[in-house]
C-alpha cells in the first residue's frame, strides 16, 4: 500500500560526503510527520533530499505515486512540493506582496489568505523583504509556501524566531490546514512537546538513520523514551 | 554615581513616516540579567542597533558607563566592553573559528594592528582561544573553514566571537535561534556563568529560557515600552499577553 | 592538535615556497638570455602581489591600481634624470609618492559599492593619464620620458645589457617585499583585512576600526604598486603613458584571476603563466594572441583552477 509520501531507502548528502543512510519513512495524505534528533542528525538534510536540494545516492522518493527522486528541484515544486529552509531565503529585494504573488498557484491559499494568517504581513505588505524583521521574514517564508497551495509542506524549524502568541497560531494553523485541506506536512522542530502536540507521526533521527518511527502521540506521552532518543550522544562533540 | 552601566534616554528612530523606536528608555545596573522581549517587528534589533552605533538615532542619548556615546563609531563601543550577538549568524566565512577567534583576541587585546606579529604568537592567547574553542564545542571543527560548518556549529560560533571580546555588557539578539532544546539550556547556562560584573541583555522568544533568566524584562511592542518589571509580573499581566504570550498552553 | 600548533602550521615558511624563491633568485644565471623577460615578469609579479592586498586579502575591487604604478614609473625616471641616478634612493622616493597618492585615494573607496570603488579606481587612472600627457614638458608627453641613466645599484652593480643585474634587482626587491607581505598576511593585522573583505558588519562589531585599517592598506599596497614601477622605469631606462593604462590595470587584474587571489603566490603564478602564455602564443600567432587568452579563461572559469591542474580530475563529474 503506497502512501501520500512514500521514502524507501534514501541514501543522501552533500557532494561525496553520504550523511542520511537508509531513510524509510511513509505519511499519509492529510497527516503531519514530526523529524527529530539531536543537532547534525540529518534532519535538515532529510528534508533538503525531499526538496531536491541535496545529492541523491540511492533510493526512492514518491509523492501521490509522483517519482521525485529523479525531478529537479523546480519539477519537484510544480509537482506539489513547497519548502520552507532554516535560512528563510525570501525575496530581500521584492516587498512582501510580491513576494506572495511572484510563485501563488492557484488554489485555497491566496495572498488574501496569508494575510489573515499573519496580520503582521498586512501591515507590511509594501515593505521589502530586507526591512523585515527575523520573525517576519519567518512568517513571510512559511506564507509563500502556502500560497503554492501545495500537496507536501516541508517545514525546516518553523517556528524559531516567532512571538509565542504567533507559535500558538501557526501551530493551530498547520493542525487545521493538513486535516481540511488534505495536504501533508513533514515538520522538523527544536522542541518536540509542541510539534508532538499536533503531528499525527514522529521519526527520530540519529546519525542520518531512522531510530525511531511510530505515532506522535506515543513519543509525547513517554518523556523518558523521547529524552533518551533525542539525547542519545549528546556529548559527542 | 548609580550603579548602571548602560542607559539610554528618550530614544528615537523614524524612518520615513514610521517610528522603529519610538521614546525608548532603558536602564542597565550592572551585573543585569535582563531580557527584551515583544512581538516581531516590534523594533527589538533596530533597539539594539542603535545601541550599538550601527544606525544613529533620530533623537536620544546614550551612555555606557557614564560616557556619553551617542556619536562614537561602532568600533569605539565594542572596545568600551559593548558587545552585542547577531540574530541572522555574521561570520567570516572564509576562516576558520581558531582563527576568527585568535585575532578577535588579538583585537580585544589591542594587538589588531600588529602587522609583523603572527597570529598565535602569544601563549596565553592560543590558551584562551582553546577555551573558547571547547567551552563551544568547536574543537574538532576549529580548522574547518566557516563556511563548511553545519547551523549549530554556525551559531555556537557567533556566541563565541563576542565573549572573545571580553565583554562588559553583552547584547545578545535571539542567541537560541535554531539552538536544539538539550543545547539552549547549555548555551544560557555558560552567559548566566559570565562575571556577575558582566551585564547581559537578551532578546529571545522562548518564554522559559527568558523566565529562568531573566531578573528584569521590558517589553517593546511597536517600537515603545509596553511594560517593565520582574518576570513574574510581565507573565501575569493582561497586556503582555494579549499582544504577546498568547493564552494557550505556551510550549517556552 | 592544539590551538597553537594550529595556528603555527600556518604561519610557518613552507618548503617549497623557500625552494621556489631560490629556483626563481638562479634564473638570471641559469637562463641569462632571457634575463629581460624574467625582469618583466618579477615586476609584473609584484604589481599583482600588490594588487592581491587589496583585493584579494581586503575585497576591494579595482580596476585602476596601474595608476600607482604609472605614478611610481614617473616618479622613478624623473628623479634619475634631474635629481639623482641612484637607483635605491629613486626607488624609495617613487614608493613614497605612490603611497602618499594612495593614502589619498583610498578615501575614495572606503564607502559605496564595488560598482562605485571599480568607477572611482578607473576615473582616478584615467585622470592621471591625461595630466601625464597634458605635462608634456615634464613626462615627455606621448612620446614618453626617455634618456634615464640609472647608476649602479648599491653603488656596485651597473646595469649591464644583457639585463642581469636588473634582473637581480628585481628579484631582490620583489623577493623583501614578499618576505614582508608574508609577515604581514599571517599577522594579527592580515587576518583583519580578511575579516573586513568577509564581513564589514562584524568586524566593526568586534572591534575593528574598519576604515583605519583599509587607507593602511590601500596605501601600503599603492606604495608596493609604485615600487612596481619604479622598477620598471629604472630597468628599460624608459617611461610611457601605457604606465597608466587601463590595459595595465586589467591585465594584472587577470593575472590574479590566474593565480588566485588570498593567497601570495598567486601572482606570481599567475604573472608566470600570463607572460609564458603571451610569449608562447605571440610567437606563434600575434595578431589573434587575445582570442587563445580568451579562450584559456573561459576555460578556466568553467573547469575551476584546482581542476585545471589536475587533468585527472576532468572526467569526474563536479
Amino acid at each position: 500500500m503506497a502512501e501520500w509520501l512514500q521514502i524507501e531507502s534514501l541514501s543522501a548528502g552533500y557532494g561525496e560526503a553520504v550523511i542520511l543512510h537508509d531513510v524509510s519513512l511513509a505519511l499519509p495524505q492529510g497527516q503531519t510527520l514530526a523529524l527529530l534528533g539531536r543537532n547534525g542528525a540529518g534532519k535538515t538534510t532529510l528534508i533538503n533530499t525531499i526538496a531536491g536540494a541535496t545529492r541523491q545516492h540511492a533510493g526512492r522518493i514518491r509523492l501521490n505515486g509522483v517519482a521525485l527522486h529523479s525531478l529537479h528541484s523546480y519539477a519537484r515544486a510544480a509537482a506539489g512540493v513547497a519548502w520552507v529552509p532554516q535560512e528563510r531565503d525570501i525575496f530581500k529585494s521584492l516587498t512582501v506582496l510580491e513576494n506572495l504573488t511572484a510563485v501563488a498557484r492557484p488554489g485555497a491559499w491566496t495572498p488574501a489568505r496569508v494575510f489573515e494568517l499573519f496580520p503582521r504581513l498586512a501591515e507590511r505588505q509594501r515593505n521589502m523583504g530586507h526591512q523585515l524583521s527575523g520573525g517576519e521574514q519567518q512568517m513571510l517564508a512559511v506564507g509563500r509556501a502556502l500560497v503554492l497551495n501545495p500537496k507536501l509542506l516541508l517545514l525546516d524549524e518553523p517556528l524559531e524566531g516567532l512571538a509565542p502568541i504567533i507559535v500558538q497560531e501557526l501551530l493551530q494553523a498547520i493542525a487545521r490546514i493538513t486535516s481540511e485541506e488534505g495536504l501533508s506536512a513533514v515538520i522538523v522542530e527544536q522542541h518536540p512537546q509542541a510539534i508532538l502536540a499536533i503531528s499525527h507521526h514522529a521519526a527520530v533521527l540519529d546519525q542520518g538513520r531512522v531510530i525511531h518511527a511510530g505515532p506522535a502521540l506515543e513519543l509525547l506521552n513517554q518523556s523518558a523514551l523521547l529524552d533518551h532518543l533525542l539525547g542519545m550522544s549528546l556529548r559527542k562533540d | 554615581m548609580s550603579d548602571l552601566v548602560l542607559t539610554c534616554e528618550h530614544l528615537v528612530k523614524r524612518f520615513g513616516g514610521i517610528h522603529a523606536t519610538d521614546q525608548v528608555s532603558l536602564q542597565i545596573p550592572r551585573g543585569a540579567r535582563h531580557a527584551l522581549i515583544g512581538p516581531n517587528g516590534a523594533g527589538k534589533t533596530t533597539l539594539i542597533n542603535l545601541l550599538t552605533g550601527v544606525l544613529t538615532p533620530t533623537k536620544g542619548r546614550i551612555h555606557l558607563r557614564g560616557e556619553d556615546i551617542s556619536k562614537l563609531p561602532p568600533h569605539e563601543r565594542v572596545r568600551r566592553g559593548l558587545v552585542r550577538t547577531f540574530q541572522i549568524n555574521q561570520l567570516f566565512e572564509g576562516l576558520t573559528p581558531l582563527q576568527t577567534l585568535a585575532m578577535t583576541l588579538s583585537q580585544q587585546r589591542g594587538q589588531g594592528a600588529r602587522w609583523w606579529q603572527a597570529l598565535g604568537h602569544s601563549p596565553d592567547l592560543n590558551l584562551r582561544c582553546e577555551q573558547l574553542l571547547a567551552q563551544f564545542h568547536l574543537t574538532k571543527v576549529m580548522n574547518h573553514c566557516t563556511h563548511e560548518l553545519p547551523y549549530g556549529k554556525r551559531r555556537l560560533l557567533e556566541m563565541a566571537i563576542a565573549l572573545a571580546c571580553e565583554p562588559r555588557v553583552l547584547l545578545l539578539d535571539e542567541p537560541a535561534a535554531g539552538v536544539p532544546a538539550g543545547e539552549r539550556e547549555e548555551l544560557l547556562q555558560t552567559v548566566a556563568a559570565l562575571p556577575v560584573d558582566v551585564s547581559v541583555v537578551l532578546i529571545e522568544h522562548d518564554m522559559d529560557l527568558v523566565f529562568s533568566f531573566a531578573h528584569r524584562i521590558t517589553v517593546l511592542v511597536q517600537g515603545a515600552v509596553l511594560t517593565e518589571g520582574p518576570p513574574a509580573e510581565i507573565a501575569a499581566d493582561p497586556r503582555v499577553r494579549e499582544v504577546y504570550l498568547g493564552h494557550g498552553d505556551q510550549h517556552g | 592538535m592544539s590551538a597553537a600548533n594550529s595556528l603555527a602550521s600556518l604561519v610557518k615558511l613552507r618548503w617549497w615556497e623557500a625552494a621556489l624563491w631560490l629556483l626563481l633568485l638562479a634564473l638570471p644565471w641559469l637562463m641569462p638570455t632571457h634575463a629581460l623577460l624574467i625582469s618583466e615578469i618579477t615586476i609584473i609579479a609584484l604589481f599583482a602581489m600588490s594588487l592581491d592586498l587589496i583585493l584579494g586579502y581586503s575585497g576591494i575591487v579595482s580596476l585602476g591600481h596601474a595608476a600607482f604604478f604609472g605614478m611610481g614609473a614617473y616618479t622613478a625616471a624623473l628623479f634619475a634624470k634631474h635629481l639623482h641616478p641612484d637607483p635605491m634612493f629613486g626607488l624609495s622616493i617613487a614608493m613614497l609618492v605612490s603611497a602618499l597618492l594612495g593614502a589619498v585615494c583610498s578615501l575614495g573607496v572606503l564607502r559605496g559599492s564595488d560598482l562605485t570603488r571599480i568607477m572611482v579606481t578607473l576615473g582616478v587612472a584615467l585622470i592621471l593619464q591625461e595630466l601625464a600627457n597634458k605635462l608634456d614638458w615634464l613626462t615627455g608627453g606621448a612620446d614618453g620620458l626617455q634618456g634615464v641613466v640609472m647608476g649602479p645599484v648599491l653603488g656596485r652593480f651597473e646595469f649591464d645589457l644583457f639585463g642581469q643585474t636588473a634582473a637581480w634587482y628585481a628579484l631582490g626587491i620583489t623577493l623583501l617585499v614578499f618576505v614582508l607581505l608574508r609577515r604581514l598576511v599571517v599577522s594579527p593585522f592580515g587576518y583583519s583585512l580578511q575579516a573586513i573583505r568577509d564581513n564589514r558588519l562584524r568586524a566593526q562589531a568586534i572591534g575593528i576600526p574598519v576604515h583605519a585599517r583599509l587607507v593602511a592598506i590601500y596605501t601600503l599596497a599603492a606604495g608596493l604598486a609604485g615600487l612596481a614601477g619604479g622598477l620598471q622605469a629604472q630597468t628599460t631606462g624608459f617611461a610611457s603613458l601605457d604606465v597608466f593604462g587601463f590595459d595595465r590595470s586589467a591585465d594584472v587584474l587577470l593575472m590574479l584571476v590566474i593565480g588566485g587571489s588570498g593567497w601570495l603566490w598567486g601572482g606570481l603564478v599567475g604573472a608566470v603563466v600570463f607572460k609564458t602564455l603571451h610569449s608562447v602564443i605571440s610567437a606563434w600567432t600575434p595578431q589573434y594572441w587575445t582570442f587563445w587568452l580568451g579562450l584559456f579563461l573561459v576555460l578556466l572559469m568553467l573547469v575551476g583552477r584546482e581542476r585545471l591542474l589536475r587533468p585527472w580530475t576532468w572526467g569526474r563529474k563536479a
